[in-house]
C-alpha cells in the first residue's frame, strides 16, 4: 500500500517537476537591440526594430573578413500603435521578439515633435524592455541610422549604447535612460532632454551623438548646441571629464585643461514673489597640453589659469541658461529645486512656471582650481 | 491538553517574527502608489506606534499564559460571545492568508512567469505551506532565522548596488506630503506590514521563556523594520516621483541596477526575495488558521484540518480578487481598514473587558 501511494506522488509529481512553464529558450526569440519609431502619413507611425544575428557576430570575430554579412537584420513596419505595429512583426519574423537586450530606442525629429508618450508608455509598461535603455533623437533618416556600419562594433544600436557609455570622458551630451526620462515627464516643469544622434563623416556613414533635444512635457521644441548641452551639464554636476580650452594667459595660444572632477550645488531663493537661483559650480582640472612654448607651470599662472577657466565655465553655464530661457523650457529642474525649498510659494508658481522661468535670475558662481601639469609639466623648448 | 505540543525558543520567535514582516516587503507597492518621499519615515513613525500599540498584545499573553487567542476570547468573553469573536477571527485568518497568496503570486507570475496561470503556482505554494504547517511549528520555527537573514542579506546587497544612482534629492522636502497622505501610508504599513503580526498570539503561548516575550517580540520587529526602512530607502533614492507609477517599485529599482556593465540582470534576487519571505508569512498564518479552527472545534489535534484547509484556501485564490488593479486598489484603500477591526479594534476590546472583568492569570489547561 505504502508503494502503492509513494507511486502515486511520484506521477503527479511528474508535471510539475517537467521544467518551467513559461520558459524562454533561446532559439525561439528573435534578440532586439534597438527601436526606431518614425512617424508616417495618416498618423501612423513607421517602426523599425533591429534585431541580433548571433551566428554572424561569431563568424565575423573568428574568421577576419566575415564574408561581409550584417550580423543585424532590420525590418520595417507601419502601423497606428507601438505595440500592436511591434506584435505584427510575427507575419514577417519567424520568431518572437524578445526586448529585454533592447539598449536603443530612436525617435525620428518628426515623432518626437508629436510626442514620445506613446512609445514611452510601452517602454515602460511592458515587463520585457529595461530601464536601463537609452533614448535618442534622430537628426537623420531612421533608416540611415539603424544601417550605419559600426567600425567597431557589429550593430549599431550597441554602437550607441557604447557612445553613451564613452561621454562620461568628454561631456558635450546630454543622456537619458527611461528611468530618468519618467521623473522628467512626471515633473510639471522639468523639460526633459535627450541626445541627438547623427551621421557624419565624409561618406556619412559614422555614428555619432551629440548635443541635447530639448522636450516641453514630450514633445521636442529646440535644441542645445555642444557648449550649451555642457553647460546644462555642469548645473548638474554630470561633468565627468571632459577639456575645456582656453586662451594662454601669458600671450599667444591656447591651453587645454582636462576636468578630473565637478560638482554642483543649485540653491533657489525666492523673495517678494522673485526668484533668484545660485548655480555653485567646483572644479578640478589639469594641464592637458598647451600650444606655446611658455612654462606654464607655475603657481601664479596656474592660479591665473584657474580665473580665465572659471569664465570659460561661467560662459558655459550662462548660454545654457540663455538658450533655456528662449525655449522657455526648465532643463535644469530650478523648478523643483524652488518647490523643495519653498513649497507655499512654489504652489502659486507651479501652474505659471512656464511664465516665471524666463524672468529668474540665475546667478552662476565657479570655483575652478589647476591643479596639475601632467608627468612632464614644461614643454619641450629651450629655456628662455 | 495542548493542541502544539512542540516548543520554540524565544530567539526563534524572534526570527519568525522578523521573517513575518519581511514577508510584507512586496506590498511596498501599495505605499508607493500614494507617495513616495516620506515613506521612509512613515516606516519609522508607524514601527515606533506600534511597538507601544504592541503591548496590548504582549499584555493579553502575560494576563492568560499558556492561552492562545482563541482560548483567551473563551476566557473573556465566556463560551457563547467567545466563539462568535473567534469566528470573526477566524475568517479573518483565512482572508488574510488568501490575500497575501493571491498577492504575492500575481506579483510573481506577472512579472517572472507571465505565461503560467495563476492557479498553478498558487497551488504549489499553498501545498508547500501545507506541508510545512503539518510538519508543525517547531519545524517551520526553524526555517525563520535562515529565511530571514538571507532576506536581510539580499535587501543590504542591493542596497550597496545601488549606491551609485542614488540622489539625496529624492527626500527632499521631508515631510511636505498632505497630512491625510501621510497618515494613509502610516495606516496601510501600521496594519500590513506590522499588527498583522497579532497572528502571534496563536504562537507565543508555545515560546519556551514566557518572561522573555515582550524582548524576543519587540527584536522581532525590529528585524523587520530595519529590512523594510532600507527597502524604502533604496526605493525612494533611486526611483524617486517614477516610483509612484509603477506597480511593483521593487523590481523595477532592482532592474535599474547596472554596475560597471558587469552586475545586471539581477531581479531573480527580487523573486528570492519574495519567496523565501511569502512562504514564511502564508505558513504562519495557515498555521494560525487550523490552530484556531482546531482550538475552537475543540480537536486533539490540528493536522488533520490542514488538507481541508489547504483546499479551502486554494478554492478562494481565484474569487479573492478580480484582477492585480483592484487587487491594489483594495490593498490601499479597504483591506487597512478592513484588518484594523481584527488587528486594533478587536485585540483592544478584549484586553478592556479582561481588565474589567478582573482576569489575571488564570491558567487555562484543556481545549475550553
Amino acid at each position: 500500500m505504502k508503494k502503492i501511494k509513494i507511486l502515486l506522488i511520484c506521477f503527479m509529481l511528474m508535471p510539475v517537476l517537467s521544467g518551467c512553464w513559461s520558459y524562454h529558450e533561446l532559439k525561439d526569440y528573435d534578440i532586439v537591440m534597438g527601436i526606431g519609431v518614425d512617424k508616417a502619413a495618416d498618423d501612423k507611425i513607421n517602426m523599425t526594430v533591429q534585431i541580433a544575428l548571433p551566428d554572424q557576430i561569431k563568424t565575423k570575430s573568428k574568421g577576419g573578413e566575415g564574408g561581409g554579412l550584417k550580423a543585424y537584420w532590420n525590418i520595417e513596419l507601419e502601423g497606428e500603435t507601438i505595440f500592436g505595429t511591434l506584435r505584427d512583426y510575427s507575419h514577417m519574423s519567424t520568431h518572437k521578439l524578445y526586448f529585454p537586450h533592447c539598449k536603443a530606442v530612436v525617435f525620428s525629429r518628426a515623432y518626437a515633435e508629436a510626442g514620445i508618450r506613446p512609445c514611452f508608455d510601452f517602454l515602460s509598461r511592458d515587463p520585457e524592455p529595461r530601464g536601463t535603455v537609452w533614448m535618442f533623437v534622430a537628426r537623420d533618416k531612421i533608416d540611415d541610422v539603424f544601417n550605419a556600419e559600426p567600425k567597431v562594433e557589429k550593430i549599431p544600436a550597441v554602437n550607441l549604447d557604447e557612445l553613451v557609455e564613452i561621454q562620461k570622458y568628454n561631456a558635450g551630451t546630454y543622456t537619458a535612460n527611461l528611468v530618468k526620462m519618467s521623473r522628467c515627464l512626471l515633473s510639471k516643469t522639468r523639460a526633459p532632454v535627450l541626445p541627438f544622434v547623427e551621421l557624419t563623416g565624409d561618406k556619412k556613414d559614422v555614428l555619432s551623438i551629440t548635443g541635447g533635444a530639448v522636450f516641453k512635457s514630450d514633445k521636442l521644441i529646440g535644441e542645445l548646441d555642444e557648449k550649451e548641452t555642457r553647460g546644462l551639464l555642469w548645473v548638474e554636476g554630470e561633468v565627468k571629464s571632459g577639456i575645456v580650452t582656453v586662451d594662454n594667459p601669458l600671450g599667444e595660444g591656447k591651453v587645454d585643461l582636462e576636468i578630473s572632477r565637478s560638482s554642483a550645488e543649485i540653491k533657489p531663493e525666492v523673495k517678494d514673489g522673485k526668484v533668484k537661483i545660485t548655480v555653485k559650480v567646483r572644479e578640478l582640472a589639469n594641464i592637458g597640453g598647451q600650444t606655446t612654448s611658455d612654462v606654464l607651470a607655475v603657481p601664479d599662472i596656474m592660479k591665473q589659469l584657474g580665473v580665465i577657466q572659471n569664465a570659460a565655465i561661467k560662459n558655459e553655464i550662462e548660454a545654457s541658461v540663455k538658450k533655456a530661457k528662449a525655449l522657455k523650457a526648465d532643463v535644469f529642474g530650478f523648478g523643483e529645486e524652488v518647490g523643495n525649498k519653498y513649497p507655499k510659494e512654489w504652489k502659486e508658481m507651479e501652474d505659471k512656471w512656464d511664465a516665471v522661468f524666463p524672468h529668474i535670475e540665475v546667478e552662476v558662481i565657479v570655483d575652478s582650481e589647476v591643479y596639475g601639469a601632467g608627468i612632464v609639466p614644461k614643454p619641450a623648448s629651450p629655456s628662455q | 491538553m495542548k493542541l502544539e505540543k512542540g516548543m520554540i525558543s524565544n530567539s526563534q520567535l524572534t526570527f519568525l517574527v522578523g521573517a513575518y514582516i519581511q514577508g510584507s516587503l512586496f506590498c511596498t507597492s501599495l505605499i508607493y502608489g500614494i507617495s513616495y518621499r516620506d515613506n521612509w519615515l512613515a516606516t519609522i513613525v508607524s514601527f515606533l506606534l506600534f511597538a507601544i500599540f504592541s503591548a496590548v498584545y504582549l499584555n493579553l499573553m502575560k494576563m492568560m499564559p499558556g492561552s492562545n487567542l482563541i482560548q483567551i476570547d473563551d476566557i473573556v468573553f465566556g463560551p457563547y460571545i467567545g466563539k462568535l469573536v473567534s469566528a470573526a477571527y477566524i475568517s479573518f485568518f483565512i482572508l488574510h492568508s488568501v490575500a497575501n497568496t493571491r498577492y504575492a503570486c500575481d506579483f510573481i507570475v506577472g512579472l517572472f512567469l507571465d505565461q503560467t496561470p495563476l492557479m498553478v503556482f498558487a497551488i504549489m505554494l499553498i501545498l508547500l505551506c501545507a506541508w510545512a504547517v503539518h510538519s508543525g511549528l517547531e519545524a517551520f520555527a526553524r526555517t525563520g532565522f535562515l529565511f530571514s537573514a538571507t532576506v536581510f542579506f539580499l535587501i543590504v546587497t542591493l542596497f550597496f548596488l545601488n549606491i551609485g544612482k542614488m540622489e539625496i534629492s529624492n527626500f527632499l522636502p521631508v515631510l511636505r506630503v498632505p497630512v491625510m497622505d501621510f497618515v494613509q501610508v502610516n495606516h496601510i504599513i501600521f496594519s500590513i506590514f506590522y499588527s498583522e503580526t497579532f497572528l502571534f498570539m496563536m504562537i507565543m503561548p508555545y515560546v519556551s521563556d514566557q518572561k522573555k516575550l515582550k524582548k524576543s517580540f519587540f527584536y522581532g520587529l525590529v528585524i523587520g523594520e530595519a529590512t523594510l526602512l532600507l527597502v524604502t530607502i533604496t526605493i525612494t533614492s533611486t526611483l524617486g516621483i517614477s516610483a509612484m507609477t509603477t506597480s511593483n517599485p521593487l523590481i523595477i529599482m532592482a532592474r535599474e541596477i547596472d554596475v560597471a556593465k558587469m552586475i545586471s540582470r539581477i531581479e531573480f534576487m527580487i523573486l528570492g526575495i519574495v519567496m523565501l519571505s511569502v512562504f514564511m508569512k502564508v505558513t504562519v498564518s495557515f498555521y494560525a488558521t487550523a490552530m484556531s479552527f482546531a482550538q475552537v472545534l475543540s480537536l486533539r489535534d490540528y493536522r488533520p484540518l490542514v488538507i481541508a484547509l489547504s483546499a479551502v484556501l486554494i478554492a478562494l485564490i481565484q474569487p479573492m480578487f478580480h484582477n492585480p488593479i483592484v487587487q491594489s486598489e483594495c490593498g490601499e484603500k479597504t483591506w487597512p481598514i478592513y484588518a484594523s477591526v481584527f488587528e486594533i479594534v478587536l485585540p483592544l476590546i478584549t484586553l478592556i473587558t479582561a481588565k474589567l472583568r478582573g482576569i489575571s492569570g488564570a491558567p487555562c489547561g484543556g481545549g475550553t
